[in-house]
């Protein structure tokens, strides 16, 4: 309590300092000349210097110059003493500090240009940093031994530093290439949000759907429909709007489909896709019918205005961060207890029953998070295009949604990705050959599932790896490391 | 009793002895129809507790429905099934008292979550999944995480992702499995799937044991060896057995009480050896005598 009066004490200090030199501003041009006030800005410097007060005693008290009693800070240090959260506040300090010389950029110049690469450079520096600290496995971090460990602990470091690298390529991209490319690759980023939903369905739980573009058009059709009509609600709240209503309609196909399997289900669900495009096609009032609606805003950034062409960029590093989002997330809900539970629906659904797991429940979790992601995808696409028109959620997307999914592996998060860049980004590039590029593009198809049926990418999965000493002959590395564990 | 004994205690073996006498499983007057076949014509049955408890009868005679009925896989269309769960003595002293449920509308699901488990007569593991996530599965009713528990990864989730894991392990220990436990479960041979499918099962914490045809497929040794692991579970895991079985040696045995069932109907019941010389068993096994 202390520290926080005597903190208190001098932001007001520096309220008080500062207050005429920032906070008044004589107007000049103003007849009679008038005294502005900014008062405002007193009051962020009061919280900015509240802020750094706290930071400034804790480097005192690291210095020696004070202890952790006088500085009223124990409650911080005994926070950081916890390994996660001392390397979660070092790995978001690393992202900041990489973040910085790219904010400078982005508002100095309102675009990126050439220079921005270095930014960007360490900003994946930083994250490489940052992500590895968070992990647990900067230079400070102990290893932590348990009974269990699993194959996906030991992440070596340059896999890490690639992916970061790789990222880094992604977010500087739009600086060398057309804005043409640049809708390209954001349309493939989409998809491959898109891709990994439907792999929640089609791959890890087992149940095949074809009209999964009706849930991505229900996305779409949120942001278009309720903006065109509320034009004052944007993006943003929208973005979680469409995924709910897209959650909803995974739900309302979910129900009556809980008893069907395999060949039916898949029927049913191509039903579905096709009542919701005629929907969409002639509830004319509404939908505005094959004209679609056009006109949908690019997504705003904290209320400043974007240029159109760097509104396509920020729409690009927009899809950037759904895709990272829909890898880790559907990666994690693999690896989860539920994630195991639609497996083993997939695998024996009598069996899993008899288990002790609710079928019921389990099978809509899946259509709901499944259709989740393509509800966020389709808001994500309304904003790309500015405009939508049921042509892009016919029964042939649905089908290419799913041949990005069998095409990069059943239940593989890496193979869905490939497969949706693939499937993306083959046909426009087969422009060059104009008339044959479809033919060319089914060739590729039927080359893939011939030589490659199981797709581009062995799914893999967290597979836990149990360190018993009973399990090793004694002698043998694993063994030790066993020993080691036995002995904490 | 001792008439010595001080009134509490006397009250507690008055329970235990109650809980002693009630049966585990207690199936009612069931019929189940499918079509113009009658299955199960009022089929009487009980799983006295801590018992291991057997249903004999020729291919054909109802068995496997009747465990589809108790198991809640069919809804029996007349008749009842209740399953008595026992008190459970909590580590802080409370006990918390045993219940009877009528399973008549209860979801195979929530029967297992009850506390009773089974096995198939065709082996039904997850093949595509390693051993030990097989035993996982089982886990899936005695824990709780989520969808947000799954994304976000919060300690107590991964604590009991672990907790998982380990009572997982100690179970395929317990069977002689461990050293398998990243392998398949298609790939193991047969005794292991059967084996296997005990250990998920286990891993659900049953008190009712259900097991259909264990011992199908499997040789004299492998038999021999099946016959003392059920023993051996009995005691360990403290449960009560219903047990189908063909191989007449386990199961006169291993049984404290016999059912012999033909054409739908219970025909004769009771201790291994009575029902072993009951006549209307020898007909029903070995036909009837023309002289």
């Amino acid at each position: 309590m202390r520290g926080v009066i005597r903190s208190l004490k001098v932001s007001i200090w520096f309220m008080l300092l500062t207050f005429p030199l920032l906070c008044m501003r004589v107007d000049t041009l103003a007849d009679p000349p008038a005294v502005q006030w900014r008062l405002m800005n007193a009051v962020w410097i009061g919280l900015a210097i509240f802020v750094l007060s706290f930071a400034w005693r804790g480097m005192m008290v690291r210095k020696g110059d004070m202890t952790p009693e006088e500085a009223d800070m124990v409650w911080a240090f005994k926070l950081l003493e916890r390994d996660s959260i001392r390397n979660w506040a070092v790995g978001l300090l690393y992202c900041a500090l990489g973040c910085v010389p790219l904010l400078v950029q982005f508002y100095e110049k309102g675009k990126l240009d050439g220079a921005g690469f270095a930014a960007w450079i360490i900003l994946a520096l930083g994250l490489v940093a940052g992500v590895t600290s968070i992990r647990g496995k900067g230079p400070e971090a102990k290893r932590k031994l348990a009974f269990v460990t699993s194959n996906f602990t030991d992440r070596p470091q340059w896999k890490m530093i690639a992916a970061c690298l790789l990222l880094a390529v992604l977010f500087a991209l739009p600086i060398g290439i057309s804005g043409y490319q640049t809708k390209v690759l954001t349309q493939a980023l989409i998809w491959v949000a898109l891709g990994l939903g439907l792999n929640i369905i089609v791959g890890q739980a087992g149940l095949l759907v074809l009209g999964y573009m009706a849930f991505y058009a229900v996305g779409a059709y949120t942001y278009g429909i309720i903006n065109h009509n509320l034009p004052m609600i944007g993006f943003w709240p929208l973005l979680p709007l469409g995924g709910l209503l897209a959650v909803v309609a995974g739900l309302a196909l979910g129900f009556p489909v809980l008893r069907l399997r395999g060949d039916y289900l898949a029927i049913v669900t191509l039903g579905f896709g096709e009542i919701v495009n005629q929907v969409l096609l002639n509830l004319k009032d509404v939908t505005g019918g094959s004209d679609g609606i056009a006109g949908i805003p690019k997504p705003g950034l904290f209320g400043f205005d974007i240029a159109p062409q760097a509104g396509a960029v920020y729409v690009y590093y927009l899809a950037i961060l759904l895709a990272l989002v829909s890898i880790v997330a559907v990666g994690r809900l693999r690896d989860s207890r539920l994630g195991r539970s639609w497996m083993a629906m997939r695998e024996d659904e009598v069996a899993c029953e008899t288990m002790g797991i609710d079928k019921t429940r389990v099978k809509l979790t899946a259509f709901a998070l499944g259709a989740c992601w393509a509800g966020l995808g389709g808001v994500l696409f309304a904003a790309k295009e500015s405009f939508v028109n049921p042509m892009a959620f016919s029964f042939m997307e649905s089908i290419t949604i799913l041949c990005v999914v069998v095409l990069g592996g059943l239940g593989s998060i890496w193979g869905v990705v490939l497969g949706a860049v693939i499937i993306v980004a083959l046909p426009e590039y087969l422009r060059a050959f104009a008339q044959y590029r479809m033919l060319l593009f089914g060739a590729c198809l039927v080359l893939m599932m011939v030589f490659k049926p199981q797709g581009l990418v062995k799914p893999r999965r967290k597979n836990w790896v149990i360190l018993d000493a009973d399990l090793y002959p004694a002698g043998g590395k694993k063994a030790e490391e066993a020993e080691a564990v036995e002995g904490k | 009793m001792d008439i010595q004994t001080t009134a509490s205690s006397a009250v507690a073996s008055e329970t235990a002895k109650s809980q002693q006498a009630t049966a585990v499983l207690e199936v009612k007057n069931v019929s189940m129809r499918f079509g113009g076949l009658m299955a199960l014509t009022d089929v009487n049955l009980e799983v006295a507790r801590g018992s291991i408890t057997a249903l004999i009868g020729p291919n054909g005679a109802g068995k496997t429905t009747l465990f589809n009925c108790v198991t809640c896989i069919y809804t029996p269309t007349q008749g009842s099934v209740y399953l008595n769960s026992p008190s459970i003595h909590k580590r802080d002293g409370r006990v918390i008292p045993g219940a009877s449920h009528n399973l008549t509308k209860v979801k195979p699901y929530e029967a297992t979550a009850l506390g009773m488990a089974r096995t198939f007569q065709n082996i039904r593991l997850f093949p595509g999944m390693t051993v030990l996530e097989n035993v996982m599965i089982g886990r899936h009713c005695r824990t709780s995480a989520g969808i947000l528990g799954a994304l976000l990864r919060p300690r107590g989730v991964k604590r009991e992702e672990e907790a998982i894991v380990q009572r997982s392990y100690q179970l395929l220990k317990y069977m002689g499995l461990h050293e398998l436990y990243r392998e398949e479960a298609r790939n193991l041979a047969y005794g292991q799937q059967r084996r296997l499918e005990i250990a998920r099962a286990l891993a659900t914490d049953p008190y009712l044991l259900l097991l259909d045809e264990p011992a199908a497929g499997m040789n004299p040794h492998e038999t021999l060896a099946l016959r003392d692991l059920v023993m051996q579970i009995r005691e360990e895991f403290n449960l009560s057995i219903l047990l189908i079985e063909h191989d007449m040696n386990m199961v006169m045995s291993v049984s404290d009480k016999v059912y012999v069932m033909e054409y739908g109907r219970v025909i004769s019941s009771g201790a291994p050896a009575e029902v072993s010389r009951d006549p209307r068993v020898i007909k029903a096994y070995l036909g009837e005598e023309d002289a």
